[in-house]
C-alpha cells in the first residue's frame, strides 16, 4: 500500500473508531463490561455507532471530490475503500440488533422476538426499515446480476436508508441517550450524519448542477476486432486536461442508450484534444454502444486516477491483460514525445492472437523509440504470464517499477510473484478498474 | 481485502443474521404458544375453583365451562379436598389427566383452594374424585 492510500485509510479508520474510543477511554468503558448482558448490550451499541460512521463516510467516498482522490491516490482506490467500508458498515449494522437481543436469551425468547418486530415506537421502526432496506440494497449490489443502470438506480436508495438510520440513531432511547459521553457522541454523530447526507445529496443533486461536464462529439468509430471498437471524440468547446493512463466518466447522448455515466480509460496521449476510448463488449451497456454513431454528443467528467508512469525515473515493466491495454496505449504514445531515458518493457497478454488490439500502433512506437520494447504474450500458446517469464525477458527485478492493469486473476498472480521475489509494494502500481 | 473476500464476509454475516433472527422468532413463537397454553390452563383452573366453591356452597351442580372451551360439570361428588401439596399427587391420575386441585391449610371456616397449573395439558378431560382427608396440617 502506498503512503497516500495508507493516509486515506488512516483518516477513515480514525473517524470510524472515534465513537469507540470515546466510549472506551472517556465513557464507562471496561467498567461497564461486568455481565454477559452488559457486554452484549455495549457491543450492540458500539457496532451501531461505528457502523453508522462508516456508512456516512461511504457517501463521501462516492462524491468523486478531488481532495478525497488526492488523499487516496486515485479514484479507483477511493472506490475500493468505498466498497470495503460499505461492506464493513453493513456487517456491523447487522450485528447491532443481534447483540442487543442477546441480553434476553436464553431466558426470554419471546421478549427477544418482540424486540425485533415493529412496534408503536417509530424510533425503533425507523431502525428496522433501515436495516431491511440495507439488506435488500447490499444484496442487490453484491449478489445479483442486474443491469448496471438498474443497479445504479437501486444504489441511490441507500441515501434513503441512511436517513432512516439517522432518525433511528437520534430518536431511539437507549443507553446512548442517557450516558453523558454519548450525549457528546450525539454531537459527533450529528457531524457524521451531516457528512453522509451531504455526500449523497451532492452526488445525486448538486454535482451535475454545480460542475458542467465537458461536451465532446464523436468524430470516428472504428471496429478493432470482433468485440472491441475505438471511439474518438473531439471537444465542442474547451478540451479537458489529462494525463495518459487516467480515466473519465462518459455520458453518451443517444436515444438508444441510457444517459448514465460510465467510466472508461483514456487511450490517447496526454492532453491530446481528441480523446480516444477503446471499448470491449463485456456487459449490457458496452454491448449497446454499437448503437453509437458519428456526430453523437458525449459529456466527459474527469479526468480521474493516478495511474501514471511519470512519477519515477526507474526502468519500468508494464503488464496488461486483454482490454487492460487501454491506459498503456496513451502512455506508450507519450514516450514518442517526452524522450525519457528509462527503459520500458511492455508485456501485453491476451488469450488468442485475435484478441490483441492496437498492436500495429504499439509496434510503430517500438520502432521509433529505443527505450520501449513490446512483448506480446499469447497465453493460449505460451501459458499464463508469470513473474519468471518477466525475469527471463527483462532481467533482474531490482530498481524497477511495475505497472499493472487487467483482469484481477492476472494482476493478483503477478503481484504475488513480484512480492515473493522481494519487490517492495511501493514499486507496484496497479489500476483497480474492476471497482468502477 | 479483495472484492471476493468482501462478498464472502458480507454473505456469511447475512446468513448468520438470518439464521439468528429466524431462531429468535421460532423460539419466541414457541415460548408464546407455551405461555398461552399455561394461561388457558390457569383460566380453566380458576373456573374450576370458582365452580367448586360455588358447588360446595349451594350443593347443586354447576357448569364450569362458561368462559372456557372445556365441558366440565362440577357436582358435589367429584370434588376432592387435599390437605397438602404432597397429597395432591395422590389425586387419581391417568394419562389423560394433567390437572389437580389442592387445598392448603384447610379449616372448617377458612377454605383456601389453590389451583396448581401443571405445564402441559394434553387432554381436555378432567377427573376429580372425592377423597378423605388423611391428615390435617
Amino acid at each position: 500500500m502506498r503512503l497516500k492510500t495508507f493516509l486515506g485509510w488512516a483518516v477513515i479508520l480514525l473517524l470510524s473508531f472515534t465513537p469507540a474510543f470515546l466510549w472506551f477511554f472517556l465513557g464507562p468503558g471496561a467498567e461497564e463490561l461486568t455481565s454477559f448482558s452488559s457486554i452484549t448490550h455495549s457491543l450492540g451499541e458500539l457496532t451501531a455507532l461505528v457502523g453508522m460512521t462508516m456508512f456516512a463516510l461511504t457517501f463521501m467516498l462516492s462524491t468523486r471530490i478531488r481532495f478525497i482522490e488526492d488523499v487516496f491516490d486515485g479514484l479507483d482506490k477511493v472506490y475500493v475503500a468505498h466498497g470495503i467500508l460499505g461492506g464493513t458498515a453493513f456487517i456491523l449494522i447487522l450485528f447491532h440488533p443481534i447483540l442487543l437481543v442477546l441480553k434476553f436469551i436464553p431466558e426470554n425468547f419471546k421478549q427477544a422476538a418482540i424486540y425485533l418486530l415493529p412496534s408503536s415506537h417509530w424510533s425503533v421502526n425507523f431502525g428496522i426499515i433501515a436495516i431491511i432496506g440495507f439488506i435488500i440494497l447490499i444484496s442487490l449490489t453484491l449478489f445479483s446480476k442486474i443491469k448496471y443502470d438498474d443497479w445504479k438506480f437501486s444504489h441511490e436508495f441507500l441515501g434513503l436508508v441512511f436517513i432512516f438510520a439517522v432518525l433511528h440513531t437520534f430518536l431511539v432511547r437507549g443507553d446512548a441517550s442517557r450516558d453523558l459521553i454519548f450525549k457528546g457522541y450525539y454531537a459527533y454523530a450529528g457531524i457524521v450524519s451531516t457528512i453522509g447526507i451531504f455526500g449523497f445529496s451532492y452526488s445525486l443533486l448538486i454535482k451535475d448542477r454545480l460542475f458542467k461536464a465537458a461536451k465532446y462529439k464523436i468524430v470516428s468509430i472504428k471496429k478493432r476486432n470482433e468485440a472491441t471498437y475505438e471511439i474518438q471524440m473531439a471537444p465542442e468547446h474547451k478540451p479537458i486536461s489529462y494525463k495518459s493512463g487516467q480515466f473519465v466518466f462518459v455520458r453518451f447522448y443517444n436515444e438508444r442508450l441510457s444517459e448514465e455515466a460510465h467510466p472508461f480509460s483514456i487511450a490517447s496521449k496526454s492532453n491530446n484534444p481528441v480523446i480516444k476510448l477503446i471499448i470491449k463488449r463485456l456487459g449490457d451497456f458496452t454491448g449497446e454502444l454499437l448503437n453509437l454513431k458519428v456526430g453523437d454528443y458525449v459529456s466527459l467528467e474527469g479526468p480521474y486516477g493516478r495511474f501514471n508512469y511519470e512519477d519515477n525515473d526507474n526502468d519500468q515493466v508494464w503488464v496488461c491483460g486483454g482490454i487492460g491495454v487501454t491506459p498503456f496505449i496513451g502512455m506508450a504514445e507519450d514516450l514518442l514525445f517526452n524522450h525519457r531515458k528509462n527503459r520500458v518493457d511492455f508485456f501485453y497478454s491476451c488469450k488468442e492472437s485475435s484478441d490483441f488490439v492496437c498492436l500495429d500502433e504499439l509496434r510503430e512506437i517500438e520502432q521509433k523509440t529505443s527505450n520501449f520494447r513490446l512483448i506480446p504474450w499469447q497465453s493460449s500458446v505460451k501459458g499464463h504470464l508469470k513473474v519468471q517469464d518477466i525475469i527471463k525477458i527483462s532481467g533482474s527485478l531490482k530498481n524497477k517499477d511495475f505497472y499493472l492493469c487487467g483482469p484481477s486473476r492476472l494482476k493478483k498472480s503477478i503481484i504475488k510473484g513480484l512480492i515473493s521475489f522481494g519487490v517492495p509494494k511501493n514499486r507496484i502500481h496497479a489500476e483497480e478498474f474492476e471497482f468502477r | 481485502m479483495t472484492f471476493e473476500k468482501l462478498k464472502v464476509s458480507v454473505g456469511v454475516s447475512l446468513v448468520l443474521f438470518i439464521f439468528i433472527v429466524a431462531n429468535v422468532f421460532a423460539f419466541g413463537f414457541a415460548q408464546k404458544k407455551y405461555e398461552d397454553s399455561l394461561r388457558e390452563q390457569q383460566k380453566i383452573l380458576d373456573e374450576l375453583n370458582a365452580a367448586i366453591i360455588d358447588t360446595e356452597k349451594t350443593g347443586t351442580p354447576r357448569n364450569a365451562t362458561e368462559n372456557i372451551t372445556k365441558n366440565i360439570t362440577i357436582t358435589p361428588s367429584n370434588i376432592s379436598h387435599n390437605t397438602s401439596e404432597k397429597d395432591s399427587s395422590n389425586t387419581k391420575k391417568d394419562n389423560t389427566t394433567k390437572s389437580s386441585v389442592s387445598k392448603k391449610n384447610e379449616s372448617s371456616t377458612n377454605k383456601t383452594i389453590i389451583a396448581k397449573p401443571v405445564p402441559k395439558q394434553k387432554t381436555r378431560t378432567i377427573h376429580i374424585t372425592r377423597r378423605r382427608r388423611t391428615h390435617a396440617s
